[in-house]
């Protein structure tokens, strides 16, 4: 079968399979969202069961089920699963604005050079080949994790063998798809992680705008993150960061949800447990997610106490068990086979407050960099400082909240690098791509200041 | 919100992205290189995995990895250095093209250079074999000169590498 062909209805599969689970496990969230918000949770949801499904194969050394037969086979269910629960609900995809289609044509067209590039361009990035889809070979060639041999052959300790594996699964798949290795196609999927983040941003501008900010506007504030280098750069060139970014600031925007919803439903809290967890699935900085994740739904209950009977456990338990199975069956195999960790040797013992003033001044650096972020990232910080200082001059300290989370996730990076066993500098040059998930939250949080500051005059 | 504050702002940010989009036009412009240099017009219902390929500034080591099969290759890698393995380009291609293959690499040239080669046998190495003892047994292997591929943002090849044949 043409590769690109079966990359697009491999890309197609995972949203339609993501939308469907949407549409049956929270048809309301759908009726609340815009288009964009729910194509981007689509994609997280999708391709967050099949990581679950995965993990599960290359651990039975199943992975060989994994065939174009067994996949149209796959693709049929889900297309009748598809029909019967759309002829519920026939207008579900024109219920969306016609602008809002609009919006997202024009965010395509200006999206097509990427595009194009991800099908026609060869994988050249450095931590694509070495780290994470020279894994995506091995669990081609070999049936599981464990048949493979690569996990514990000193041989490639260079790759990182303790990170999590989400992303070579997900390249794999197509692999064993199509029948072969084939690099240069598969980062069209790698691209959508991508094009969903500009969704996710996109439908919270949107949403958190009510129609105050006109659509125009909105499409030149997208165009200006989908133009920032750093961004296309990291759009599909085999890196996990903006996989990862993904799934982070689709967590946020749930928390967004859950925070200023009035009646207390938890209806969010269920998709906001399983994209956070799902990020731990990309790369390693998803467990201080985690941490950061819970400390701030701990401080939330704790500020503004929501009726605890009210949690749909069950919701609640199906997300986790998706979401924390393949960190935690990974996690057990790593610790029973002796996989070295990253940051084995990493303590407070070598913690030194001198390192700290070149952090920060590196975090500056990167903030100012207009080489990679142009001037967006400068005048994004600059409106957010200034909305910041208003909204602590108003005393809205507990519209602060959200605010904590990606202060939460910037420490945790600080600690990290004070902790680290590895020289700083080489530490530090991993900062351009793990501050995305971190500009994602910047400009969400814009967002979310302005409707704090400025609420509809209904609402107020 | 209203019109005038809408206005200024599309105003603001219209004038914004016409200054990003001065520094973004390198992208849209830049990656059509690719089907300049390698002559092929992009089709999306064509399998063109190994034209494209082509471009790659290691593409000459990828298609010696895909024609390596039964051959014993040697790798002579005297850049080694355990500290910073990841950031050499050339060592983290072997491995990649070469995989399930593993091509352990030689780092001393004298070590090397006593290896026992036999005719058909494939070399890669960071340094320049002809002036050495094994040089006359040595057919080199073009690579492409890296000034005819194009160095972008995304396609750069920092050091260059060898390839040869043994002959005799």
């Amino acid at each position: 079968m043409n590769q690109n062909l079966l990359i697009i209805i491999y890309t197609l599969w995972i949203y339609l399979i993501g939308g469907l689970s949407l549409k049956v496990f929270n048809d309301q969230l759908i009726k609340k969202n815009n288009l964009f918000l729910n194509l981007g949770l689509s994609w997280g949801i999708g391709n967050a069961i099949l990581i679950l499904i995965l993990y599960f194969l290359a651990f039975a050394g199943k992975l060989e089920w994994i065939q174009l037969t067994s996949g149209a086979g796959l693709l049929v269910l889900v297309l009748i699963g598809g029909m019967i629960v759309l002829m519920k609900s026939r207008k579900i995809a024109w219920r969306f604005k016609w602008q809002n289609w609009l919006l997202l044509l024009g965010s395509l067209i200006f999206l097509l050079p990427l595009i194009r590039h991800s099908f026609f361009a060869p994988l050249n990035a450095w931590d694509a080949l070495g780290v994470w889809l020279i894994k995506a070979k091995a669990l081609f060639y070999f049936p599981g994790v464990i048949e493979s041999g690569f996990f514990k052959e000193s041989f490639y300790d260079y790759t990182h063998q303790d990170y999590p594996l989400a992303l070579p699964l997900l390249v794999t798949t197509f692999y064993r798809l199509l029948g072969s290795v084939n690099d240069q196609a598969v980062q069209f999927y790698l691209l959508n992680f991508f094009i969903n983040f500009i969704f996710i941003l996109t439908g919270t501008m949107i949403q958190m705008s009510k129609n105050r900010i006109a659509l125009s506007n909105i499409f030149i504030i997208t165009l200006l993150i989908i133009e920032m280098p750093n961004m296309i750069l990291f759009s599909h060139n085999g890196y996990a960061d903006i996989p990862m970014a993904f799934f982070m600031i689709a967590a946020m925007k749930l928390f967004f949800d859950l925070f200023s919803e009035r009646k207390t439903t938890f209806n969010t809290l269920p998709l906001l447990i399983l994209m956070t967890l799902t990020s731990a699935s990309f790369k390693v900085e998803g467990f201080s997610f985690i941490g950061v994740m819970g400390i701030t739904l701990l401080i939330m209950q704790w500020v503004k106490p929501k009726n605890l009977r009210k949690i749909p456990l069950v919701k609640i338990s199906l997300a986790t068990l998706i979401g924390l199975a393949p960190i935690t069956v990974w996690e057990i195999y790593k610790y029973k086979q002796g996989i070295a960790d990253t940051y084995a040797g990493a303590g407070l013992a070598i913690v030194n407050f001198s390192k700290l003033k070149m952090i920060i001044h590196y975090y500056f650096n990167e903030l100012f960099d207009t080489n990679r972020y142009l001037l967006t990232l400068i005048l994004a910080f600059f409106v957010y400082a200034l909305e910041v200082l208003f909204m602590i001059s108003k005393k809205m300290i507990i519209s602060l909240i959200p605010h904590l989370i990606i202060f939460g996730q910037l420490t945790a990076y600080t600690i990290l690098y004070l902790i680290s066993p590895h020289p700083l500098i080489w530490q530090l040059s991993s900062f351009e791509r793990i501050a995305l998930p971190l500009i994602g939250m910047l400009l969400m949080l814009i967002f979310y200041n302005f409707n704090c500051l400025w609420p509809k005059k209904n609402e107020s | 919100m209203n019109k005038k504050i809408n206005r200024i702002g599309l105003g603001f940010t219209g004038i914004v992205f016409l200054i990003n989009f001065h520094y973004y036009s390198f992208y849209p412009k830049d990656y059509k290189k690719i089907f300049k240099i390698t002559e092929t017009a992009p089709r999306l219902l064509t399998d063109q995995y190994l034209t494209f390929q082509k471009y790659h500034p290691f593409a000459d080591l990828f298609f010696l990895a895909q024609n390596s099969h039964n051959r014993t290759v040697h790798y002579l890698f005297t850049r080694y250095d355990s500290e910073s393995i990841l950031e050499d380009e050339l060592f983290i291609r072997v491995n990649y093209f070469f995989y399930p293959r593993i091509i352990q690499p030689v780092t001393e040239l004298k070590v090397f250079l006593d290896l026992k080669f036999n005719q058909g046998d494939l070399i890669i190495s960071d340094r320049d074999l002809i002036l050495e003892s094994l040089g006359q047994r040595l057919k080199p292997i073009p690579v492409g000169d890296i000034a005819t591929i194009s160095q972008d943002y995304f396609f750069r090849r920092d050091m260059p590498y060898y390839l040869y044949e043994v002959i005799k």
